[in-house]
């Protein structure tokens, strides 16, 4: 079971709530249990077969290089947040 | 000063650069070194207005200046939509955002925005023929301030612009200069705002800055007839250059190959393409090579600075400086294309502080200046600004010590951000506790018009993908190959992690960066990433050479590689032999028998490990204002910063003062200056007035280790987090020192006087 922090402007696809607990063993299968539980927040979330461009999931608070075939642990924490970037050091 | 003692023989050390000689000595080959038979010299024709309709380009008089070889416009470049993306690390680049900046199309968006390109035999005969382009313009108003912009009666820069929601990608109605809204929320807001005994809520102003890079921006390409397409250029992410030049030239990845010369310097602004795509363009209509070179105003006019900022904040807490709601809103201007980094605003604004309810609205704001791009800690030293102003005003409002309210509050190990990520091992409070027992802050501070600030900043650190090989020679060395462009000392620090692998000493790996075809993808020299990914690259491919090793000492001895181990000091031991003693071989010697036993050995990783960690600073300063010219002088700083494990104490301390000076020079002189047409007025070092030596004292740093649990060396990136304190320690400062806040940056001689000295000329 993994626990997905709603962001504010998609709770109004999970009646209001800003955590829902989903099972899945990989982001990909997080977001379709998600969408069982959320109706249409997987639409939000997707773009064809990828993660929007200007999303990022994150699982415990780090966004990964896999994709929506990122593994997630039991009870892992899975966070919906803009994908950014940094800048340099030098 | 470093705090602590580490387990490790190389790391930790400071031995001399790799690369130093060649750059102390003048022969290290920068971009502008190129040279090439038959090349051609290339220059760019730019908009003098900020904002207006191209209505025609006429290059025929340009083309019949003897010398004059191509001439290339947007016409010249696959036209992209806005849909079509390339990949930027875990960021994905609208490529009709990257193209259009290269080159306007129908429309000029900023003052220096290119509208052609001309190639010569000769750079005098270049630059006169960009006279003899002629454009006409259909001038249109321009929008100069974000606020501005945001006004529904605003002229729009983008007539195709719909106002994104970040969480759900649903677009508004009508166009609108406003990007994108980003929302982050926890908690109750308004009811954490009830309970608190002290509200206080400010509003803040910064302006555009450079990065400031003593390099100017230049590249060289060479589009065979074989369609190979060669790039020499000066950046921080070659691969991911070679990637956006395929996306938007339409070419294929495989037929691009991009050798980065040395960098003069990037911190951020060196990752875009700029000219490579105009170089390409005009080698493949020449069959020539052709090398292209910014001028200083060039790079301030048409390069991308960061975002001139208005950020407002509002801080509840308890009477005992317990902090209980926290309401950000943040406009951070895009330049004239989308994507400032409002969204790293958004996440780092509130961080470093443990705040249970949280509400924070980021906008990404068109107008009509240079797009932006990064600078060190994008997004985070403005936020932290605003932030750690209103929290020295607090603590004062309180009577409280300014770092006991920070550390009453200091986010710690499992304290939640505002998008829900709760932090692992952090050193927030042992940057705190440090600058506390440190030597300056237990000094008195004595005379008139003097003052002392603090505060205390944020930045996460990226990890993203890094490969390195590593090939044993002969004499005992390893030649170590890298596909990070080193912008800040990291030859040295990946290479330190390498030796400590094996066993050896630094000056035994000798690390070379090369281009796209010689080495595995890493991603870009940025976010913090470099020591860290590189290194746990780095760590890998020695671990392969350790099991290569000792197999080929098994074979050597003819025993089962299981019998055999590589040890920590680098001599590789197995089971006694017939005269009953221990077989070992050291490194050394087994590199010499390679050859003859089998062939030499190369060690090889492609590592991608998503365990980057997050770091913090606390800085402390004081300064000392004079009355009557309104100068800010920095009398001593002190920044504390949480570095994970130094790999190389020398280079992290000189991140930590780079980024302070940067900082300084943000908080008290830097600003793009425009006129009411969106002209800037002060493109030149001599007008956009940067921090020199003289500006500033010896900036003390003490390195709190606390390791990355993450990372085999407990690596955490250094070099962005620096830049994020000075700001709002400066300001906070300058209030001790006059009694008043300065809530817009910069706080030049004439803005202090204009508080100081009010209703005078």
């Amino acid at each position: 079971m993994a626990r997905v922090f709603i962001p504010a402007t998609l709770r109004d696809r999970c009646d209001g709530r800003s955590e829902v607990e989903v099972e899945g063993a990989t982001l990909r299968q997080i977001v379709e249990n998600l969408d069982a539980a959320c109706p249409g927040i997987a639409a939000r979330i997707l773009e064809g077969e990828a993660v929007r461009p200007d999303l990022a999931l994150a699982v415990n608070g780090v966004v990964g290089a896999e994709g929506l075939l990122e593994r997630v642990p039991d009870g892992a924490e899975i966070q919906i947040m803009p994908a950014i970037a940094g800048g340099g050091a030098g | 000063m470093v705090t602590t003692e580490k387990p490790y023989k190389v790391v930790g050390t400071r031995p001399i650069r790799p690369d130093g000689t060649d750059k102390v000595t003048g022969r290290a080959n920068y971009g502008a070194d190129i040279r090439l038979p038959g090349m051609l010299y290339g220059r760019v024709k730019r908009s003098p207005i900020a904002h207006g309709t191209i209505k025609r380009i006429d290059a025929s008089k340009a083309l019949a200046l003897a010398g004059v070889r191509a001439v290339m416009t947007a016409e010249d470049l696959p036209r992209k939509g806005r849909r079509e993306f390339a990949p930027l690390g875990s960021v994905k680049i609208s490529l009709a955002t990257l193209s259009g900046n290269v080159m306007a199309r129908d429309k000029v968006r900023y003052e220096g925005h290119a509208v052609a390109a001309v190639c010569a035999t000769d750079p005098h005969i270049a630059e006169d023929a960009l006279e003899l382009i002629e454009v006409e313009y259909e001038e249109l108003p321009p929008v100069l301030h974000a606020d501005e912009a945001m006004l529904a009666s605003a002229p729009l820069i983008d007539e195709a612009l719909h106002t994104r929601e970040m969480a759900t990608g649903e677009s508004a109605e009508e166009p609108s200069n406003v990007a994108m809204h980003f929302v982050a929320e926890m908690g109750d807001v308004e009811a954490g705002f009830a309970e608190a005994d002290v509200v206080l809520e400010r509003t803040f102003k910064t302006q555009m800055v450079h990065q400031g890079y003593i390099e100017p921006h230049n590249a060289t390409a060479f589009w065979r007839q074989d369609g190979g397409l060669e790039i020499w250029c000066s950046t921080q992410a070659t691969f991911v250059m070679r990637d956006h030049l395929a996306g938007l030239l339409e070419h294929p990845v495989s037929q691009i190959r991009v050798t980065p010369q040395e960098i003069g310097g990037g911190f951020g602004g060196k990752i875009s393409v700029y000219l490579e795509p105009l170089a390409a363009v005009l080698s493949r209509k020449t069959g020539k090579p052709v090398k292209m070179t910014l001028t200083r105003d060039e790079v301030f006019r048409a390069t991308g600075p960061t975002s001139g900022t208005a950020i407002r904040v509002k801080l509840g807490a308890k009477r005992d400086g317990t902090l209980v709601a926290a309401a950000g809103e943040l406009v951070y201007e895009a330049g004239a294309f989308p994507g400032s980094p409002v969204a790293a605003g958004v996440r780092c604004i509130f961080t470093a502080h443990a705040i249970p309810n949280q509400r924070i609205d980021g906008y990404d704001v068109l107008v009509n200046k240079p797009k932006v791009q990064p600078y060190r800690a994008p997004g985070a030293p403005a936020a932290c600004f605003a932030t750690d102003s209103v929290m020295d005003e607090l603590a004062e409002r309180l009577d409280l010590d300014p770092i006991a309210l920070r550390l009453k509050n200091a986010a710690v190990e499992g304290t939640r951000s505002a998008d829900g990520a709760a932090f692992g091992v952090i050193g927030s409070r042992d940057c705190l506790e440090a600058i506390r027992n440190s030597p300056h802050y237990r000094s008195e501070l004595q005379g008139p018009n003097r003052g002392r600030g603090v505060a205390h900043g944020y930045w996460y650190n990226a990890g993203l993908e890094s490969s390195a090989y590593a090939s044993v020679n002969s004499d005992g060395t390893v030649a170590l190959v890298l596909g990070s462009p080193d912008i800040g000392g990291t030859r040295a620090s990946i290479a330190m992690q390498l030796a400590e692998t094996l066993g050896i000493a630094a000056e035994r790996v000798i690390p070379q960066v090369v281009d796209t075809d010689s080495v595995g993808f890493t991603s870009v020299t940025g976010g913090s990433r470099t020591a860290f990914a590189g290194g746990w690259a780095a760590h890998e491919a020695g671990l392969d050479l350790r099991q290569q090793l000792a197999a080929r000492a098994a074979k050597i001895w003819g025993v089962e590689a299981e019998q055999v181990r590589y040890r920590d000091d680098a001599v590789i031991v197995g089971p006694a032999g017939e005269d009953g003693g221990e077989r070992s071989i050291t490194f050394t010697e087994l590199a010499a028998k390679l050859a003859s036993t089998g062939g030499m050995i190369v060690g090889r990783a492609d590592s991608n490990h998503a365990s980057a960690a997050p770091t913090f600073a606390t800085h402390l300063v004081d300064v000392e204002v004079d009355p009557e010219t309104g100068k800010v002088e920095v009398l001593r700083y002190t920044a504390a910063q949480d570095v994970g494990t130094a790999i190389h104490p020398s280079y992290v301390e000189g991140q930590i003062q780079g980024g302070v000076s940067q900082g300084v020079g943000w908080a008290l002189n830097e600003e793009y200056r425009f006129d009411e047409k969106g002209r800037m007025e002060n493109a030149s070092f001599l007008d956009y007035r940067m921090p020199t030596a003289l500006d500033l004292p010896m900036i003390e740093t003490v390195l709190v280790e606390v390791p990355n649990p993450g990372h085999p060396y407990g690596v955490r990136g250094v070099g962005e987090v620096p830049i994020v304190p000075p700001l709002a320690a400066v300001a906070n400062a300058v209030h001790a020192a006059t009694g008043h806040r300065f809530t817009e940056l910069p706080i030049s001689p004439g803005a202090v006087l204009e508080k100081l000295l009010p209703g005078e000329d």
